[in-house]
């Protein structure tokens, strides 16, 4: 009788394991936002809650919805970003006040040294600090890198790798703006 | 007297840890915190992030911050690393089941190797147990073992 009920717990234990393994796997996107964006496609962006560098609130994407969102992840120490650092600042100045709203996100950072990469670039748009979970829900696979994000919290394309110009920027926005 | 001496052992262990945790160094904090880009402990890694929590630890241990509160500081707010950044598992909330896990799995473990020996020993037949109820010998065959035994003897 012990040895049944010792066989049904053991039982019961790895199905909770491959319940979790399920849940799991089936709660990751994994990347595919950014294969998606790049293939053409538009996908609902994933949403998110972080603290913010710039102040101690937290920002959440919800929060910006009916605008649309040029979602920049970047890094202090990571030199291309350092090259596309003024276009951004420039671009945010542009474009605020037109329904788009710039987010940063600082990943895997200090506080002070992204706060003083703020102030020597002239970033004044919100950015919000990460460990690298919201690098793996986007697909992003190095820095820089911008996503667009429509007024109905959806991503589309184009996906910026790299250093975003001038050009491609406002290419992205009026894309967003138009969809 | 035991008492006595439990609870000086105990002031002894205490003293360093608590002038650890008020007066922590550079070298216990890089060795105890892990880079999250490498995953290497921090006093073995060069990588930028590493090095940006390194002057960041030189320059709190020098403002007089307590251990806890450097690296609260670093895993939460302001800087949020999160918790990949240390070595070990923290010892409350969900990180306590990291340290919890393995000490129930012993536990269980020995239990049921405890289990399996008790009921091995009373399973286990005895050599009387088996000589009492095997078969009797074969009257010709006893006979002969006897015979043998008698001329042996002799």
């Amino acid at each position: 009788m012990a040895r049944r009920g010792a066989q049904v717990v053991a039982v019961a234990v790895v199905l909770a394991l491959l319940g979790v393994l399920i849940w799991d796997v089936a709660h990751q996107s994994g990347g595919k936002v950014a294969a998606a964006v790049d293939k053409g496609e538009i996908v609902v962006a994933p949403p998110f809650t972080r603290h913010r560098v710039d102040t101690t609130e937290m920002l959440s994407l919800a929060s910006l919805r009916g605008k649309v969102v040029v979602l920049n992840f970047w890094q202090s120490y990571c030199a291309p970003c350092t090259e596309e650092a003024r276009t951004l600042a420039e671009g945010y100045r542009r474009w605020v006040g037109k329904d788009v709203v710039f987010l940063g996100v600082d990943e895997q950072d200090l506080r002070s040294p992204a706060l003083k990469f703020m102030h020597r670039f002239g970033i004044t748009y919100p950015i919000i600090a990460d460990n690298l979970a919201l690098t793996g829900h986007y697909g992003v696979t190095g820095y820089p890198e911008t996503f667009f994000i429509d007024r109905r919290g959806r991503v589309v394309p184009p996906h910026i790798v790299g250093p975003a110009s001038r050009k491609k920027l406002d290419e992205g926005i009026r894309k967003a703006l138009r969809t | 007297m035991r008492l006595l001496l439990l609870a000086a052992l105990a002031l002894a262990c205490a003293g360093p840890a608590l002038a650890s945790e008020q007066h922590p160094t550079q070298g216990e904090l890089e060795a105890e915190l892990v880079c999250p880009q490498c995953h290497e402990p921090l006093d073995e890694s060069n990588s930028p992030i590493a090095q940006q929590m390194k002057a960041y630890i030189r320059q709190h241990i020098a403002m007089g911050w307590t251990k806890s509160r450097i690296v609260d500081s670093l895993v939460g707010p302001p800087n949020n690393l999160g918790p990949s950044v240390l070595g070990v598992p923290r010892k409350h909330g969900f990180d306590l089941l990291a340290w919890l896990l393995p000490l129930a799995g012993i536990a269980v473990g020995a239990l049921a190797l405890a289990g399996g020996a008790w009921a091995w020993s009373r399973n286990r037949p005895s050599n009387k147990l088996v000589l009492a109820d095997g078969p009797a010998l074969d009257p010709a065959l006893e006979r002969r073992v006897d015979e043998e035994l008698a001329r042996f003897d002799s």
